[in-house]
């Protein structure tokens, strides 16, 4: 007997599990103890289903930089899509940071008992957060704009996929910075 | 016929074909902005009282930016910045034909070197640690 699943079956199955698990993660604070729960969902939400997006990103690059045809375009519009919950997930955290910074919030608290954790941590993640947006924007108009020149090997292609590795890799310097902190102090 | 259409399309083609410094326009105006955004960070840390006043200035376009602080301007410089420069090497650098290979080697160099220099104890060693809170007599710093 042939087996009843295909690789694409269990591809499909870790991914919509992994996502959904992921999800729970910032969904749990609605039952939480935050001052500020719908800013902290949202960002959390936003910042969790960019990074997912993002790793289908970078796995689309793949079948580019091989020169698959069609690959490029459907990489195009997940990137441009990505982009704008990477615009969305900024905002978020900007409306967030009120609450963070705010008097009595965890950016004094932090302060006073470990100021490490703002001073190295905080500081770093809220601008490496931020270099996602100009990356993938960039990796999308080259997409868009030397589509016809897309070769397998050739130079266009490895700079798009650079830059989706910068974009994917501060995504997580993000996502995994701010889960860290939450951990340590909840807005 | 049909070599007529195939010549035709060549010719759509080779008209569509870019330049390569608008690549690196736009590797460049990717990293001014960012660097951008560096700068005015470490402007704040240098220079407090006179950096965070017109950094509140230029970041006070974003709602609530009063409540956001200086980091609005920070985010604001970033954003002219790449903007800004891409649009002028898009209409300059972009009309000439440019080597790819260094100019992804130094983009990909630079990048690193700014994520090096934005680790916190990085530029707090080379400027200074702010005063803690709880380490001065009268409580804030």
């Amino acid at each position: 007997m042939k087996s009843i699943f295909n690789a694409r079956d269990f591809a499909v199955t870790q991914a919509s599990v992994a996502a959904l698990l992921f999800l729970c993660i910032p969904l749990f604070n609605v039952i939480g103890f935050s001052n500020h729960k719908l800013e902290a969902v949202l960002h959390g939400l936003g910042a969790t289903i960019t990074v997912i997006m993002s790793c289908q990103v970078l796995h689309l690059t793949y079948p580019m930089l091989r020169g698959k045809k069609g690959a490029a375009v459907t990489l195009e519009w997940v990137l441009w899509l990505t982009n704008i919950l990477v615009l969305v997930t900024i905002i978020f955290g900007n409306w967030l940071y009120i609450a963070y910074r705010g008097p009595d919030g965890p950016q004094q608290w932090l302060m006073y008992r470990s100021p490490e954790v703002h001073l190295i941590l905080m500081e770093y993640k809220e601008f490496v957060s931020l270099y996602p947006l100009p990356l993938g924007i960039a990796a999308a108009v080259l997409l868009r704009r030397f589509r016809h020149q897309l070769e397998p090997g050739s130079a266009i292609s490895g700079i798009i996929a650079l830059l989706i590795t910068l974009f994917w890799i501060c995504l997580l310097v993000g996502l995994a910075f701010g889960l860290g902190l939450t951990k340590l102090k909840m807005v | 016929m049909i070599f007529n259409m195939i010549g035709r399309e060549h010719k759509v083609k080779e008209t569509k074909q870019r330049k390569t410094g608008e690549i690196a326009a736009i590797l460049l105006s990717v990293w001014l902005g960012i660097a951008a955004t560096t700068l005015t960070h470490l402007w704040s840390y240098y220079n407090p009282l006179h950096a965070n006043a017109i950094l509140l200035n230029w970041g006070s376009w974003i709602p609530s930016w009063w409540a956001i602080g200086p980091y609005t301007g920070k985010e604001t410089a970033g954003l002219v910045v790449w903007l800004g420069t891409w649009a002028i090497l898009h209409w300059t650098l972009g009309r000439i034909e440019v080597k790819l290979k260094p100019w992804t080697i130094g983009f990909a160099v630079a990048f690193i070197v700014n994520l090096i220099i934005l680790w916190p104890t990085v530029y707090h060693a080379i400027l200074w640690w702010p005063s803690l809170p709880n380490t001065l007599p009268g409580g804030e710093g």
